[in-house]
């Protein structure tokens, strides 16, 4: 459905995107993650025509967005992380309007509009102004004009981005039920958000794909053990990794009390309960202020930190405690 | 056409959803009544007879021409730059239509308001009626050169919008471009060819006085085909910005 080979796009001298590959099925949904400023809403645009890329090609069902621009544009509904909306028009009147600029004529247009308002649970407000909305409805009107003309696949730029927590649970829900029949593409930088909607991610860094992952492989992955304490520990973490049973301890970056510790194949062979425990009473034995374990899968925050590690300019992403990458 | 239309309609629609449409109308029409009521009394107090076009509606316009240069610029700046800098713009760059299309509707939205304006402007000769007999020939041939006057205005208005984001940097670049481009023809040993071309002022006023020349007629359309053509490829070449 999305095949991108090799895309690279130039502002002046600066490269903003160095190389892209990486294809989507049909049916998926796909999250684009990264730090602000990694070159995800630059793909976005190019993959929604509305930027040209500098080489490369991107073809979305089968058509290319240089040479086949326009039935490209047909295929795709695009939702920009800024919603295009005109504050000053009433619901109804915007999405009639986005219907015209589809080309959407007579009756066809009628029931689209009401397809549309049904779908994005908005006909509450089908008449009142668009500046006087929430932004939460702004949002649902925003994605109106981007289902408007059923397209097959659909590009979402930080779709939650700014919402509260209730509005988010609504538009993640809302993701879900349109990604039933089309393709969806959507980039955050918030994790947990990534994490809720989408069937596989790429993480994008400084115009890079630093990794791909399948968030159904997240559950196939090592346990981790996660060790709290009650205060900075130094000691602790030395003293995990001078265990020859432990594969790595790490501290968690945004909780600096905290190790996260990998054990090796041979510590899960037999008796891995009992070992758990025996390892608990080490570390009491040690007088650590230990006040919690918590067992983990590798997610999608250790894979993004391990990955963003390995590149240029690693230190500069952290995790806020929101789940915000900045 | 139909989609260039849908444009134009919403950009209408959309001047008198904001403020801007209806401040606007105002002015107009309060500074162009307190013209012909000055005009009305001045030519009773002199005892002269009254030419309703061309002593009336003819002062009218050509205030109307002046005023336009400041004023049109507001509107090319609301539906151009507004919707490049609000991020609306990308509402019809995503959709498949023609860079054509989306100009072009822009320009007939802007051409709409003022042909509106154009039309209420007529009540005031059309109101000589009751005392005098107004030429209707000379009539149609000032507001021709009105609607001239301002499609030019709005073309080279869209044209200096499509570049920035900035509202003010697009109203104020604007209106100091169109002064440029009349000024341009006052410039020491220019043709007087050209002189004549980008006077629109000089151009507007022939159609004031009922003249219609061809040559002008076709000088318009030229220079707002030019700038017209202009504005698309700004527009065009914003998906290839490198």
């Amino acid at each position: 459905m999305i095949e991108v080979k090799g895309l690279v796009k130039l502002y002046g001298d600066r490269k903003v995107l160095h190389g892209l590959n990486f294809s989507v099925g049909t049916g998926r949904v796909c999250g684009l993650l990264g730090p602000n400023g990694s070159g995800k809403s630059t793909t976005m645009d190019i993959l929604a025509g509305l930027l040209g890329p500098s080489s490369g090609s991107v073809q979305i069902c089968g058509y290319d967005v240089v040479e086949q621009t326009q039935e490209v544009k047909e295929h795709v509904g695009y939702l920009p992380d800024n919603p295009p909306l005109y504050k000053e028009m009433k619901v109804i009147d915007f999405v009639n309007y986005v219907a015209k600029l589809r080309s959407i004529g007579g009756k066809n247009r009628k029931t689209a509009v009401e397809r549309v308002i049904e779908d994005c649970d908005v006909s509450d407000v089908t008449h009142r102004v668009i500046g006087n909305l929430s932004k939460g409805y702004r949002q649902r009107v925003a994605l109106c004009a981007a289902l408007i003309h059923q397209p097959k696949v659909l590009i979402l730029d930080e779709p939650t981005e700014g919402l509260d927590p209730n509005q988010i649970l609504h538009i993640r829900k809302l993701i879900k039920k349109i990604a039933s029949e089309r393709t969806v593409i959507l980039s955050s930088h918030i994790l947990s958000e990534v994490q809720a909607t989408c069937d596989e991610v790429i993480i994008i860094n400084h115009g890079h794909i630093a990794a791909k992952t399948s968030m159904q492989n997240d559950k196939t992955k090592p346990l981790y053990y996660l060790y709290t304490f009650a205060s900075k520990t130094e000691n602790a973490l030395h003293w995990f990794q001078q265990r020859n049973y432990v594969k790595s301890a790490k501290p968690m970056s945004q909780k600096n009390n905290s190790i996260l510790v990998e054990f090796g194949s041979e510590f899960w062979a037999d008796s891995a309960g009992e070992n758990i425990a025996n390892v608990t009473e080490q570390i009491v034995q040690q007088n650590f202020p230990l006040i919690g374990i918590e067992e983990k899968k590798e997610g999608l925050e250790e894979i993004f930190f391990e990955v963003i590690r390995s590149q240029p300019g690693h230190h500069q992403a952290q995790i806020s405690p929101t789940g915000e990458i900045i | 056409m139909s989609v260039t239309l849908a444009i134009a309609e919403r950009d209408f629609k959309g001047f008198f959803g904001t403020p801007l449409g209806w401040i606007v109308a105002c002015i107009i029409f309060l500074i162009s009544g307190i013209v012909f009521f000055i005009v009305v009394q001045m030519l009773l107090i002199r005892g002269q007879s009254i030419d309703p076009v061309a002593d009336i509606f003819g002062q009218i316009l050509n205030f109307l021409n002046y005023i336009n240069i400041f004023i049109i610029p507001a509107f090319t700046m609301k539906t151009m730059s507004e919707d490049l800098g609000s991020g609306t713009y990308r509402l019809q760059a995503s959709a498949p239509i023609s860079t054509w299309s989306i100009v072009g509707g822009k320009f007939l939205g802007v051409m709409m308001y003022f042909a509106i304006i154009g039309i209420l402007m007529l009540l005031y000769p059309l109101y000589t009626v009751i005392f005098t007999q107004p030429d209707f020939k000379v009539l149609l041939s000032g507001w021709l050169g009105l609607i001239l006057n301002c499609a030019t205005i709005i073309s080279i208005g869209l044209f200096i919008g499509s570049f920035t984001r900035n509202p003010i940097i697009s109203y104020l670049g604007s209106a100091f471009f169109i002064l440029l481009f009349i000024f341009s023809g006052f410039i020491p040993g220019i043709p007087d060819w050209y002189r004549h071309s980008v006077n629109l002022l000089e151009l507007s006023s022939d159609f004031t006085r009922g003249v219609i020349k061809t040559g002008s007629v076709a000088t318009y359309l030229a220079i707002i085909s030019v700038f017209l053509f202009l504005c698309r490829f700004v527009v065009e070449s914003k998906k290839w910005r490198f």
